[in-house]
């Protein structure tokens, strides 16, 4: 099935241009190759079932790069607009391969060791740390979760080699990121961040970040992307996230790109023992959007909190693919991913859970709720288990359904028009969710994103 | 009768794993061809049409490719399977008249007592064909029909053509159009506009010889407004090589009708069982499956209900047990494409050893199907650190009013209730049991008891020392 490697590959020009030390550069090249063995996912591939990714990749040529902006002023204002109501401590602004414009790290967390800047500076500044860490959680190909059963079981399905097709150009292509490092011990109060956005129609940007929590640090990282509407243009990401022992990682992602975008990327956390990770998916932008969020409980006593929430309407089709990884004993996963589907949209879950043998005292829920507004509307919904230890409680829920009529009947006999008042309920319900995320101006950015989307829809 | 004891320890326990000198009139020789396919058409006298469509199916089984989704097959080897066996002396419609092991096989499976006790006909399949099919005279003379597939060809030549193939087309899977090519035996049933039939026919399937396969063929027309219940058994002798079963089961439940169809699948554990059972459902029609899988290597089956009118309902409630060396990858299709059609899914899996027990469904709504809805409970318990279990539902809606939940869950016996039990004078075993039992309740209940008190009986076998 893995069609051969062409001689030219569509991108060495890039791979060459994208430099850095040897060890890196044989890493893109590896990356590389592996991409031109692999096929693009098929609909035979259980985790892209539902989702069909039609990309001439010899077609596709790479976002061009922008000059460095000395002020805010000189931004987009889609970003100036964001950056007002910010209380990062500190952010990266990429347009498309490349930062644009940077705000440092307080003096303090500097001096606590703390290292905020873009993944090519670190690559230069912090090539120990990076090397270390580096394609550990999100490599070039998909991860192995195979789980580990009993001996005599019958063998678990592997992943299809093809869901590494993204992940594989991401690794050898990637122009630039965020990198984070916060050192054992150290806690980081306000979050840090990157907003990127792209600019150019028709091309496409392949970007990497990695976020590493040392032994009971904390931190908190807002991933935001934002852009106007842009035909056929590609953004391919990976996000990688080591949470070491004891340590609490929040990372929140907010996809609001334009119109014509398709968002393909891959987040994954590497939980230690007795670690947190928080996640929030947030997706409302682009026309075709893939989101993975990953997290390999590796460690006992760990704990994962995924969310999410999406509104899908016009054309859209959102994927969200979610795994809860208990690798080990005694942890802990809850997730919860709320979606609307409106118009002609397409909306996707697929959740799994895995226990392998010997995660005894797991305890790992999984909910996934969706609202439908329109017959011409799909949304499909696959929330899987496969348990290997018996001592855990696991289970899922998933229900799809119209707006509760009762709900919409009690706002209409307060003289509610129905149009509001279903407004007012697709609102409630995308915004529950953000009861559970402690993040003021983040929180209220979304809910500015989702009056948006509502409003409009 | 001999009993295979060198096999004893795959099957921990079965009790059916005995089996009968092969004596037959007929053995294909082994593996699949359009030979093979030409000389069970031959031996059947079928007409013209069903060698075509026997033959058509066989070049779709060979362009299909293993379905790899599901459970592993890569232990199936399709070229060491008999894929017809005519035993001597067909069809009888005594039990005098079936060949003296055949019918003490039955007798020892208590089949031809429960026919008389609470049965309103029976059918008993040997190998490839049916040795016995029998309606009581009563529901003969309300115009039932209950004979073998093949004699339904024969007699009703019409209204099978209308319904054959059509809800379970060869296209349809790889396991289909096999059946498709070489099926034998299977009920062919048809109750009459408002007839109900109160008590359950039932046809009990026997594989006996080695390495051989069994491609039954059912198709149950229940007509407008009729009613009844038709339960299906199958056990197996203990072999070390593999047995493949893989039967095809149509149903058409017409307006306003009700049937259940209800299987208590025991296979000796060297059975590969893939089967596609599915019903059509039409207006305010209600179909039922309830699907035991207990025995088996490895089962695929997932019985499925498309509700094709206004107000049809379908159910599913689904069993199974998986221990050591079994898969069990059961489930249920509901696919609504009415309006205001509804159903219901209950699945219970049990695993122990290194069993392992999949609940793999759909959930489908079509455009159109407006107020449909339907919900799924998957409860799967572990008896031990080494069984597995796990859970793949498919939920695909098209239509803004639908209201579909899913919901799932995965625990172990509580502690707690066994030290409670122990304290009330049970064992350990029998505390376990117990709770096993009460866990399985809600679908033993739908059973008629003879068969609730069987199924109890078989778990409790498969449960005896499954408690450290």
């Amino acid at each position: 099935m893995t069609q051969t490697p062409t001689t030219q590959s569509p991108f060495t020009t890039e791979l060459l241009a994208a430099g850095g030390p040897d060890w890196l550069t044989t890493k893109r090249r590896e990356s590389l190759d592996l991409f031109n063995t692999l096929e693009v996912p098929h609909e035979g591939v259980e985790a892209w079932k539902y989702t069909q990714v039609t990309v001439d990749f010899n077609e596709l040529r790479p976002h061009g790069k922008r000059e460095v902006v000395a002020d805010v002023a000189s931004l987009p204002a889609s970003v100036q607009e964001r950056l007002n109501g910010t209380d990062v401590g500190a952010f990266l602004v990429l347009d498309g391969p490349d930062v644009v414009y940077r705000t440092e790290l307080p003096a303090e967390l500097v001096a606590k060791g703390v290292i905020f800047t873009d993944l090519k500076t670190a690559v230069e500044q912090h090539a120990d740390k990076v090397q270390q860490y580096l394609y550990s959680v999100v490599p070039a190909e998909v991860p192995d979760d195979t789980t580990i059963a009993a001996p005599g079981t019958t063998p678990s399905k592997s992943p299809d080699p093809s869901e590494g097709k993204f992940s594989a150009l991401a690794a050898a292509l990637w122009t630039n990121g965020a990198f984070v490092y916060v050192p054992r011990g150290v806690e980081v109060e306000l979050p840090l961040g990157s907003f990127r956005v792209m600019s150019e129609a028709g091309t496409y940007t392949a970007t990497r970040t990695l976020v590493v929590a040392e032994a009971n640090s904390s931190v908190t990282f807002i991933d935001e992307q934002d852009s106007e509407d842009l035909p056929g243009t590609y953004a391919i990401g990976a996000v990688e996230l080591v949470v070491g022992d004891g340590a609490r990682l929040r990372y929140v992602s907010i996809q609001n790109w334009g119109k014509g975008v398709t968002h393909i990327q891959r987040q994954r956390g590497d939980v230690g023992k007795d670690a947190t990770l928080n996640s929030l998916v947030v997706t409302m932008g682009g026309t075709l959007s893939r989101t993975e969020m990953q997290s390999y409980l590796r460690g006992q006593g760990s704990d994962s909190e995924m969310l999410a929430l999406y509104f899908a309407n016009d054309d859209q089709h959102f994927d969200h693919y979610t795994l809860q990884h208990h690798a080990a004993a005694n942890a802990h996963s809850d997730l919860l991913y709320k979606g609307v589907g409106d118009d002609s949209s397409v909306g996707v879950f697929s959740g799994m859970i895995k226990v392998d043998l010997h995660a005894q005292k797991t305890d790992a829920y999984q909910k996934h709720r969706t609202l439908m507004l329109s017959s011409d509307a799909r949304n499909y919904s696959v929330p899987q288990l496969e348990i290997n230890a018996n001592d855990v409680r696991c289970s899922h829920g998933s229900t799809t359904g119209p707006v509760d009529q009762e709900q919409l009947f009690f706002l209409k006999s307060r003289g509610i028009r129905e149009e509001q008042a279903e407004k007012m309920l697709v609102t409630a319900f995308l915004e529950d969710v953000l009861t559970r995320v402690p993040l003021r101006s983040v929180v209220a950015y979304i809910e500015g994103i989702i009056a948006k989307k509502v409003g409009a829809a | 009768m001999t009993i295979n004891p060198e096999v004893n320890d795959i099957n921990n326990g079965y009790e059916y794993g005995w089996s009968n000198p092969e004596r037959y009139a007929v053995k294909a020789p082994k593996g699949l061809s359009r030979e093979v396919v030409e000389m069970i058409s031959r031996t059947k006298d079928e007409p013209q049409w069903m060698l075509d469509f026997r033959l058509k199916a066989l070049e779709i089984f060979y362009s299909k490719p293993m379905p790899t989704w599901g459970a592993d097959l890569s232990g199936l080897n399709l070229d060491e399977i008999y894929y017809y066996i005519k035993p001597e002396g067909m069809n009888a419609r005594s039990w005098d008249d079936v060949p003296d092991d055949v019918k003490k096989t039955f007798e020892r499976l208590g089949i031809p007592e429960a026919e008389r006790a609470m049965l309103a006909g029976v059918g008993a399949q040997y190998e490839s064909e049916m040795v016995y099919h029998n309606l009581k005279e009563e529901w003969e003379k309300l115009g039932v029909v209950f004979l073998s597939i093949e004699d339904g060809l024969k007699q009703y030549p019409d209204l099978f053509r209308e319904h054959f193939a059509t809800i379970v087309p060869p296209e349809d899977n790889k396991f289909a159009a096999i059946n498709s090519a070489v099926w034998s035996g299977g009920s062919f049933v048809y109750v009459p506009k408002g007839v109900k039939v109160d008590i359950p026919l039932q046809t009990y399937f026997r594989i006996n010889a080695e390495s051989s396969g069994q491609f039954e063929r059912t198709l149950i027309i229940i007509d407008e407004g009729a009613q009844a219940h038709y339960i299906e058994g199958c056990t197996a002798p203990a072999y070390n090589s593999d047995s493949f079963h893989s039967g095809v089961i149509e149903i058409v439940v017409k307006e306003g009708a009700r049937f259940r169809y209800s299987t208590i699948q025991n296979w000796s554990h060297n059975v590969y069982n893939l089967v596609t059972q599915r019903a059509a459902v039409y207006g305010h029609g209600v179909m039922e499956w309830v699907d035991g899988n207990l025995g088996s290597k490895v089962t695929m089956k997932y019985p499925a209900c498309y509700l094709l009118e206004e107000g049809a309902r379908g159910e599913v409630l689904s069993i199974a047990m998986a221990g050591r060396g079994q898969h069990q990858d059961a489930g249920a299709k509901i696919v609504h494409f009415a309006a205001n059609t509804s159903g219901s899914i209950v699945s219970k899996s049990i695993s122990k050893d290194s069993g392992r027990s999949s609940y793999r469904g759909l959930v489908k709504i079509y455009e159109g199907a407006r107020n449909a809805k339907t919900n799924v409970e998957c409860d799967a318990l572990l008896l031990d650190e080494e069984a597995r279990t796990d859970t793949y539902p498919y939920i695909e809606i098209e239509e803004k009013t639908a209201r579909v939940g899913h919901e799932a869950t995965v625990s172990k016996i509580n502690d707690e209730q066994i030290l409670y039990l122990q304290s009330r004078g049970l064992s350990k075993d029998q505390a376990a049991g117990l709770i096993v039992r009460g866990f399985i309740e809600p679908i033993a209940k739908e059973l008629p008891l003879e068969y609730a008190v069987e199924l109890n009986r078989l778990i409790e076998l498969e449960m005896e020392g499954s408690v450290g």
